[in-house]
């Protein structure tokens, strides 16, 4: 539609075509091979049950030669796409002590059990480094992790952490997004002479030099537990350091800032709050900011969300929590219907980001060649852990695509190995629980 | 039975989420396992120590004792872990501090909750904190700034002047006054900043680390410790600082910063003498309203989402004007009674002049307060506001209006639906009442939600002759609360006339200031604070005046002591 087609061709114009972005486009074809990178995308609940998700095909691998019609939007990309079915979380459900259906949450990117924090349902945080941000310690890369109406700040609203209990939070305000990931390639801010920057480079050296020391004074007055707290703020503040010593890449990359952004809290610019986060995600992607991006639409029920969305083609006056077991719950009549317009809308939203992604032009490809897309899951049809379905896009560059690869019983941080593994990092070959993993599974 | 099943409910405050799949009868009434040592840690990060929950005393019926004290010789007290301000604690430090009178943690990262409350005490400050940390106290710093003579009344070139300024808002930003090392180091920073830069940028420069500095953003226990037993006293610096976060919602003022560093409040009369002091400053109705939302839990009703088609009226500003209702009648019973529970139950009268809001109510052409239809109406159960947060888009939601009286109210824990419920073929009975795996635990909420029923979803007197208003509250944890009520008018007096819901609300008032779940060793702090609370007949300010002069409110146990040097 419209606004899709005035910010593609806004991406087009700054990395694509113009001028702006020759520099750029100059230092990637001179380079070798572009790098590849990896985007994790999430969205609330199941991709619906495996009548709606599984394509027309025999046996446990085969060449897609058609999609469901639940994924009809995904039609055009399906030569790279890979549907991976029928895999496993059961055995990380049975570790986890809490209760409740919407735990996966926080298994699906760490391949851990969860750590209960209180007696309510969200009280959680999960047990371990989630794969996003593990990639992006081994690239040495910011992680750039973007939201829209994740929710609370609690184990149901978060799918990155740093550590076991250390959740990584999703900046929601696109306008924000772009200019903290954007802050050393956007050259020539308003007012900034090249004495001005340096002279504020030094003053922020100096306040963050006072914070630094007040951070190791305390750190060591207090027992370990809360000393690992403050250590690790302080390592945070030497990452700002660091930032403030690297010179600024101006000259890499022209981003393009998103114009007129809506009140991000709301419900009702949700869907176009998850685009800009997404074309945020994918200009960093493109610009090399970052070789690790992940953009996480709602929660795990995304009981907060209600699809009042006309404009998007899904008008539904129920929240998508609800929507989900009424389809569980009956199984017939409109509530089947809301609950195949509600995935389609997602369904939508994913052709949305690979478009732009194919849109860079990148070495022999494009942008979506050298990029492996997740579209992770964090629960199965009906609060079940087994089968659950995941879905990669792109990687083509690097990896074989187009396929249906069914692992019926095999746990899923196989395939957070086998995403490693794709990645080049081919030393992992077990991701998260040791006691659950088993090797690698070759996607 | 009942009395057994009211033991193990509120013992299971602590771990009910921890048992291991039960429903919600029969087995309630007989599994009480100790959580086992992975899982107890709902205190410590990373792996401190294991709470246990308080299960040693079953408290007693309405008006029964409930058998032995808890209460040992000497003070227990329980950990009291650093944590980063909460959004509005932030928000109002710095309106004290500088004068802002917007919010700068409007765009923050939603604050942590830790049982039911705002606390930030768990997971460890992650990037997009620091960074938000950063452009606050940059952006703050600069505003106060550009009118030196506003923040200081020293002019831009007097640098002693400005560096006698920060001599005084230091130690009021860290609520403790600086060690000569924190001194040096800030006075350097201050004239090294000034010699390049010139005073006013020094000053700036200063405000911004101290503002991102971890002795402005947590909360950090300074203890001395006492002559026996492994508890240790909070010291004045950070007693104060807690009183003032408890019942000000933020940092203490002239007068009680004078009294800690004059030792005054380590003695009960010189404590009791502030806390009144506090409890009467207009501050303190920034502290009951703020325990009031999250109790509540509205401060996420402006991102509630209605049918555009039934309730054309809704937006975020309707909301707003909800919440700021619920404020206004906080404030109201407040200043009449010292907010007694079954004022704040029952008085209807309701508060805003917004045309939508009084369109809700039914009510028109008014000014400020305003009473709602007679028979209507009955406190907080009933406001728009709870009404609204507790609904789907279109409808109320019988679990939801039903799980907040059993968890709020009652501080009962429903647990969460089990992973085996699966209803996996079309045409099961859609009835999460008649399926037993379902109405296990849905027969304690949608029957007491079902008693909402003449309310929509934004709160109005539903139109729909239709909606009885009949409920019933099964398995209740006291006689006088069992059975059926006619509609939540009826359940407000019943609750607000029941001891059990009184000491709920000590369990809540605790978890709100010390920012955790009780654990064992304050049984006896909630045993003496119940007597008391009861005894003032439900006064929220005897109750808070009571947790203020607490043991477990000026202790902290071993965790939470520093590391003697």
């Amino acid at each position: 539609m419209n606004r899709s087609a005035h910010s593609r061709r806004a991406l087009l114009r700054a990395i694509g075509t113009s001028s702006l972005a020759a520099p750029f486009l100059s230092r990637l074809s001179f380079g070798a091979e572009p790098p590849r990178r990896l985007l994790v995308f999430f969205t609330p609940n199941e991709p619906i049950d495996r009548a709606h998700w599984a394509p027309p095909g025999q046996g446990a691998s085969f060449k897609l030669t058609g999609l469901n019609p639940m994924l009809a939007p995904l039609e055009p990309f399906r030569d790279k796409l890979n549907l991976i079915g029928d895999l496993s979380m059961e055995r990380i459900a049975s570790l986890d002590k809490k209760d409740g259906g919407h735990r996966g949450i926080g298994w699906m990117l760490t391949g851990r059990p969860n750590v209960p924090t209180g007696p309510q349902q969200p009280d959680f945080w999960a047990g371990g480094i989630s794969l996003d941000q593990f990639v992006a310690e081994r690239f040495k890369t910011p992680a750039v992790t973007l939201g829209a109406l994740s929710g609370g700040s609690s184990g149901n609203g978060r799918i990155s952490y740093a550590g076991r209990m250390q959740p990584v939070h999703p900046q929601e305000d696109p306008k924000v997004a772009f200019d903290r990931t954007f802050q050393n390639v956007v050259p020539g801010k308003p007012g900034a002479g090249a004495g001005d920057a340096e002279a504020r480079r030094l003053q922020q050296k100096s306040v963050l030099d006072t914070v630094a020391a007040d951070l190791g004074d305390l750190s060591a007055r207090l027992a370990a537990p809360e000393r690992e707290k403050l250590d690790r703020h302080l390592s945070m503040i030497r990452d700002l350091e660091k930032q403030l010593q690297a010179a600024p890449s101006g000259a890499a990359c022209q981003a393009v800032a998103p114009k007129s952004v809506p009140d991000h809290k709301t419900n009702a610019a949700y869907p176009r709050t998850s685009r800009l986060q997404m074309d945020v995600a994918v200009q960093a992607l493109a610009c090399q900011v970052t070789r690790v991006a992940s953009v996480q639409l709602g929660n795990t029920g995304a009981g907060h969300l209600t699809p009042l969305w006309p404009d998007d083609g899904i008008n539904i006056n129920k929240d998508e929590h609800n929507i989900a077991h009424a389809y569980s719950q009956t199984g017939s009549g409109p509530d089947v219907k809301n609950r195949e317009l509600l995935e389609s809308f997602y369904y939508r939203q994913f052709a949305y980001l690979l478009r732009q992604m194919e849109a860079v032009p990148e070495g022999n490809g494009t942008l979506l060649d050298h990029t492996l897309v997740f579209w992770v899951k964090n629960i199965s049809h009906n609060h079940k852990w087994d089968p659950v379905f995941f879905m990669t896009a792109g990687g083509g560059a690097f990896m074989s695509t187009g396929r249906f690869l069914s692992f019926p019983g095999r746990p899923h941080n196989d395939l957070l190995s086998g995403i490693c593994q794709k990645l080049g990092l081919s030393d992992v070959s077990s991701f998260g629980e040791p006691s659950v993993a088993t090797e690698p599974l070759s996607i | 039975m009942l009395v057994k099943r009211l033991d193990v409910v509120l013992g299971a405050l602590s771990f009910a989420a921890l048992l291991p799949a039960v429903a919600c009868t029969g087995q309630l009434g007989t599994v009480l396992e100790e959580p086992d040592e992975d899982d107890g840690q709902f205190g410590g990060a990373g792996g401190a120590s294991a709470p246990k929950p308080p299960t040693d005393r079953p408290p007693g019926r309405d008006g029964e004792p409930g058998g032995p004290s808890a209460c040992g010789k000497g003070p227990s007290a329980g950990p009291m872990p650093i944590r980063r301000l909460t959004r509005k604690e932030y928000d109002h430090t710095v309106r004290d501090l500088l004068g802002v009178t917007q919010s700068p943690s409007l765009g923050f990262t939603d604050d942590e909750i830790v049982a039911g409350f705002a606390a930030n005490a768990l997971a460890p400050v992650d990037r997009l904190q620091v960074e938000d940390y950063r452009a606050a106290a940059s952006t703050l710093a600069e505003a106060a700034t550009s009118d030196v003579r506003r923040l200081t009344s020293c002019s831009d070139a007097d640098l002693p002047c400005l560096q006698g300024f920060l001599r005084k808002f230091a130690p009021r930003a860290w609520r403790r006054p600086l060690t000569e090392t924190e001194s040096r180091r800030y006075e350097k920073l201050m004239s090294d900043s000034a010699a390049a830069w010139g005073p006013v940028t020094g000053l700036r420069l200063a405000i911004q680390a101290l503002l991102q500095s971890p002795n402005f953003l947590y909360h950090v226990p300074q203890t001395r410790k006492e002559a026996s037993g492994d508890v240790a006293r909070l010291d004045d610096a950070t007693l104060a600082a807690r009183l003032s976060y408890l019942i000000w919602q933020t940092l203490p003022d002239e007068e009680l910063t004078k009294a800690a560093a004059e030792g005054v409040l380590s003695t009960p009369e010189g404590l009791t003498k502030q806390v009144e002091r506090m409890l009467t400053s207009p501050r303190a109705h920034d502290g009951l309203r703020t325990f009031h939302l999250q109790w509540l839990g509205l401060e996420s009703l402006r991102q509630s989402t209605k049918d555009p088609e039934l309730f054309p009226d809704w937006s975020p500003e309707l909301a707003q004007a909800m919440v700021e209702d619920v404020e206004a009648a906080v404030s109201a019973v407040f200043a009449a009674d010292g907010g007694k529970l079954s004022t704040l139950m029952t008085m209807p009268d309701a508060f805003g002049d917004a045309p939508a809001l009084k369109r809700v109510y039914g009510v028109t052409g008014t000014k400020g307060a305003f009473s709602p239809p007679p028979g209507e109406r009955a406190g907080l159960l009933t406001r728009p506001a709870v009404l609204a947060r507790y609904a789907h888009a279109a409808e109320g939601s019988w679990t939801e209006r039903g799980k907040f009286v059993r968890e709020r109210m009652l501080c009962q824990t429903i647990p969460a639906p089990p992973p085996t419920v699966v209803i996996d073929e079309p045409g099961n009975d859609p009835s999460r009442l008649k399926d037993p795996l379902c109405s296990s635990c849905h027969r304690l909420m949608d029957p007491l939600g079902q008693g909402f029923d003449r309310y929509d979803a934004v709160g109005a007197l539903s139109r729909d002759a239709g909606a009885s208003g009949k409920g019933a509250l099964w398995d209740a944890p006291t006689e006088a609360l069992e059975g059926e009520f006619d509609g939540p008018v009826d359940l407000a007096k019943k609750l607000g006339d029941s001891p059990h819901v009184m000491s709920c609300m000590v369990r809540q008032w605790f978890r709100f200031a010390v920012k955790r779940l009780e654990q064992q060793n304050d049984a006896c702090a909630l045993e003496k604070l119940e007597a008391q609370f009861a005894a003032s007949g439900g006064v929220t300010t005897s109750l808070i005046a009571a947790l203020a002069a607490s043991d477990a409110f000026a202790f902290v146990g071993p965790e939470s002591q520093e590391i003697q040097p």
